[in-house]
């Protein structure tokens, strides 16, 4: 079965169509990398499907649960539960500046998923361990690099045992010599399996990490397949100008 | 002679402080709930937030003082009539808060709602969305996003602005006396009408000194609760 299933997903914002009808399918264990130029729609369209942005037209579907059906969302508690199945690291990381590293992964396991503070601690240390940064837990967001913050959301997003993981440009944020840190730790993920959905200008990344790359340009998808079909003989035009511009 | 000027000054500015904490107690969270009106998305509600908060901001407080006192007389003439108000006036009346104080109490309450919802407002709005999205999609409620993650970043912002408002507060207090509500100048000049003495009333200056610098302790106090992060 589809853990994400989103079809012909339109949005506008007032007259402007900044997704024409986009449709994609991500089964479980899928690593997929969304790649264009800015304002192909990409970030858009990962919003689009974690509610922060509410679509104007289009299906979707939650590991076989409808959140939306032909634009309108569906408001039942399974729907709204469905969501929880997903979880979200953002460009500029949205840590809570007033709460500890550890607090910053707990918090939700404890106040949304009613886990008991121990046990969330526990759990929360394991991800620390995982990215990483086991001697930080006591530390504060702002005491953190961009690199060392973002390995914090990574690991706050996981606390919540999400069945797809999506993230929206990670790396965009960072001083180059920083990406490498919060790539290693997104790779390691997709080694494990997990489902991913990253919206990312980091072509070499994509390749490697990816098992589909999808393309999108001006609200559509232009191009899509693995890795090697999109990076290396790709019979898009569009495609090539763009990643020709990437190499250079 | 000191001493009692001393105990009658004394006297006189408990009920500045009463004025003062109960001003706080109503007008800090009237203030949040207005505020959370003057950003409404529905636009009927958000005007009239706004224009309310324009006409008291925009008027004296010793105007709205003897509005608020003597208003009610005014239309009372022919409010008279309706035993609604009525009913209303003599349930105030059981509450045995004498009716000066209460129209203090009132103009008091309703000019610093109106200043603090502001400050709120600003606090609230320089709010990142990151901070709303990050918490909407670890699945915590809008109320525990608010209590859990905005509220606290948003009070550390306000701080300065809150304590500059509430210091404000102690001295404006001493615009009751104009209804003839007994508190600190007015208990000073007692002396100037009584004996003649001039230096009582330069001696309440000692009073607001020492609150108001209580309550700049307890400001800095506060902010370097709030100091251990930054963002």
């Amino acid at each position: 079965m589809m853990v994400l299933e989103a079809k012909n997903i339109k949005k506008n914002f007032g007259k402007l169509e900044v997704l024409k009808g986009v449709s994609l399918s991500v089964s479980k264990g899928d690593v997929i990398a969304i790649i264009g130029p800015s304002g192909s729609g990409k970030s858009t369209f990962l919003r689009c499907m974690i509610n922060l942005e509410k679509v104007s037209g289009g299906d979707i579907a939650i590991d076989g649960e409808p959140v939306v059906t032909g634009g309108i969302y569906v408001k039942s508690q399974q729907a709204k539960d469905a969501y929880k199945k997903l979880g979200m690291v953002f460009q500029n990381f949205n840590l809570f500046p007033h709460m500890s590293v550890i607090d910053n992964i707990t918090s939700a396991p404890i106040h949304v998923k009613k886990i008991p503070a121990a046990e969330a601690k526990e759990q929360a240390r394991k991800l620390l361990a995982q990215v990483g940064l086991s001697e930080k837990e006591n530390s504060y967001p702002f005491e953190l690099s961009g690199g060392q913050q973002q390995r914090v959301a990574i690991a706050r997003a996981l606390a919540l045992k999400p069945d797809i993981l999506l993230f929206d440009e990670p790396t965009s944020a960072l001083d180059p010599e920083l990406t490498g840190e919060v790539l290693a730790v997104i790779r390691n993920l997709a080694q494990e399996h997990m489902t991913l959905l990253i919206v990312t200008h980091e072509m070499a990344f994509a390749h490697d990490v990816a098992n589909k790359i999808v393309f999108m340009d001006k609200g559509v998808i232009a191009a899509e397949g693995s890795p090697d079909e999109i990076f290396c003989n790709c019979p898009n035009e569009r495609v090539n100008a763009f990643l020709k511009n990437y190499n250079q | 002679m000191f001493w009692t000027v001393t105990l009658s000054l004394l006297e006189g500015f408990g009920v500045t402080a009463k004025i003062f904490a109960l001003t706080l107690l109503f007008a800090l969270p009237i203030g949040l709930i207005m505020s959370f009106g003057s950003m409404s998305k529905f636009k009927p509600l958000k005007w009239l937030v706004k224009i309310f908060v324009w006409i008291i901001r925009g008027t004296p407080l010793m105007l709205q003082l003897i509005v608020i006192y003597y208003g009610p007389g005014l239309i009372g003439a022919w409010a008279a009539k309706l035993s609604y108000t009525n009913a209303l006036i003599s349930w105030i009346g059981t509450w045995g808060v004498p009716e000066r104080f209460f129209a203090v109490m009132v103009a008091f309450i309703i000019n610093y709602s109106c200043y603090f919802s502001e400050i709120y407002r600003g606090g609230i709005e320089s709010m990142s969305r990151g901070q709303y999205e990050a918490g909407q999609v670890l699945g915590f409620t809008k109320i525990q996003v608010f209590f859990k993650i905005i509220l606290i970043q948003v009070i550390k912002k306000i701080l300065p602005a809150m304590s500059n408002e509430i210091i404000t507060l102690v001295k404006d207090t001493s615009l009751a006396r104009i209804i003839a509500v007994y508190e600190i100048i007015w208990a000073a000049q007692v002396f100037i009408k009584r004996d003649g003495l001039i230096w009582p009333l330069i001696y309440t200056g000692a009073f607001y000194l020492v609150f108001c610098g209580l309550l700049t302790l307890l400001f800095g106090f506060f902010e370097r609760k709030l100091d251990y992060y930054k963002g």
